[in-house]
């Protein structure tokens, strides 16, 4: 499975750090809690990313599987890693997603395809 | 093109979705995470202290942060992000008031604090107030 590469992956990068820098580090792997809120148009992913700058967050939509990881270092030598991945239904236009962090919290909007969006047929007179 | 959906399609479709929720669900069983996300470390020495507390979200004029002797308190206000119109498929994410008070193992002064909020993130250095050591009292006599 790709998740299952990936995830091993960032294994390799975290013994790299370990190797490469004098103090020792801790890597903490954090689910991030999120909300999931769906309407007419979109559905929206916030996740909790506390401590998170912009260029420490990656997005990635791959094979339907979105996923979102973070890596950030803490005090005393802690690096975190943020890490959660999701399933998502075709019908929904990935590649108009959205990404917005604030404050440590990541907002994703996922528009579904205009196709799949619920219309009103408007009723003419004939 | 204009497409008619009948409810029974309506129907699939918000099923199909409710199918994602459950893959979602079955993801919190995996044993990815070893630490609690909402975490608040707190590191005292002899005559400093650190406290760090993630609030994601929070926004600074939510944030309220008050000290008095060896008290620190800090408040905090979480806005709810669900709109009316939207349909909750997963909410782990908390909301509304959050507090915490630590006390200290000695007394700070006003200058022995510095609190910042950085990306979701409060971290507060505090110093040991200069303690009154023992003072020499003049006796008078006549």
């Amino acid at each position: 499975m790709s998740t299952v590469i990936e995830k091993e992956t960032s294994e390799k990068t975290a013994s790299q750090d370990l190797k490469t820098n004098e103090t020792p580090v801790e890597v903490s792997r954090i689910r991030p809690v999120t909300d999931i809120y769906r309407n007419e148009d979109q559905v929206r992913i916030v996740l909790d990313l506390p401590g998170a700058s912009e260029d420490q967050v990656e997005v990635s939509v791959h094979d339907g599987e979105l996923s979102i990881k973070a890596e950030v270092p803490r005090e005393h030598g802690e690096l975190r890693r943020y890490e959660r991945s999701f399933r998502v239904d075709r019908r929904m236009d990935t590649a108009q997603m959205k990404a917005v962090l604030q404050r440590g919290v990541l907002s994703l909007s996922l528009p579904f395809h205009e196709e799949a969006k619920p219309r009103r047929i408007e009723v003419l007179a004939g | 093109m204009v497409q008619l959906r009948s409810p029974r399609a309506l129907q699939e479709w918000v099923e199909e979705l409710d199918r994602m929720s459950r893959r979602a669900e079955w993801a919190f069983r995996e044993p990815l995470a070893d630490v609690e996300a909402t975490a608040s470390a707190l590191k005292i020495q002899d005559d400093k202290a650190l406290i760090q507390l993630d609030l994601p979200g929070v926004e600074p004029s939510e944030l309220d942060v008050s000290l008095e002797g060896d008290l620190l308190q800090i408040k905090a206000t979480r806005a709810d992000l669900h709109e009316e119109k939207d349909e909750i498929l997963l909410r782990e994410r908390s909301y509304g008031e959050f507090a915490k008070a630590f006390r200290l193992p000695w007394p700070v002064n006003e200058q022995g604090v510095n609190a910042r909020f950085v990306n979701g993130v409060l971290r507060i250095e505090l110093q040991r107030a200069p303690e009154a050591g023992p003072r020499h009292i003049q006796v008078q006599s006549n």
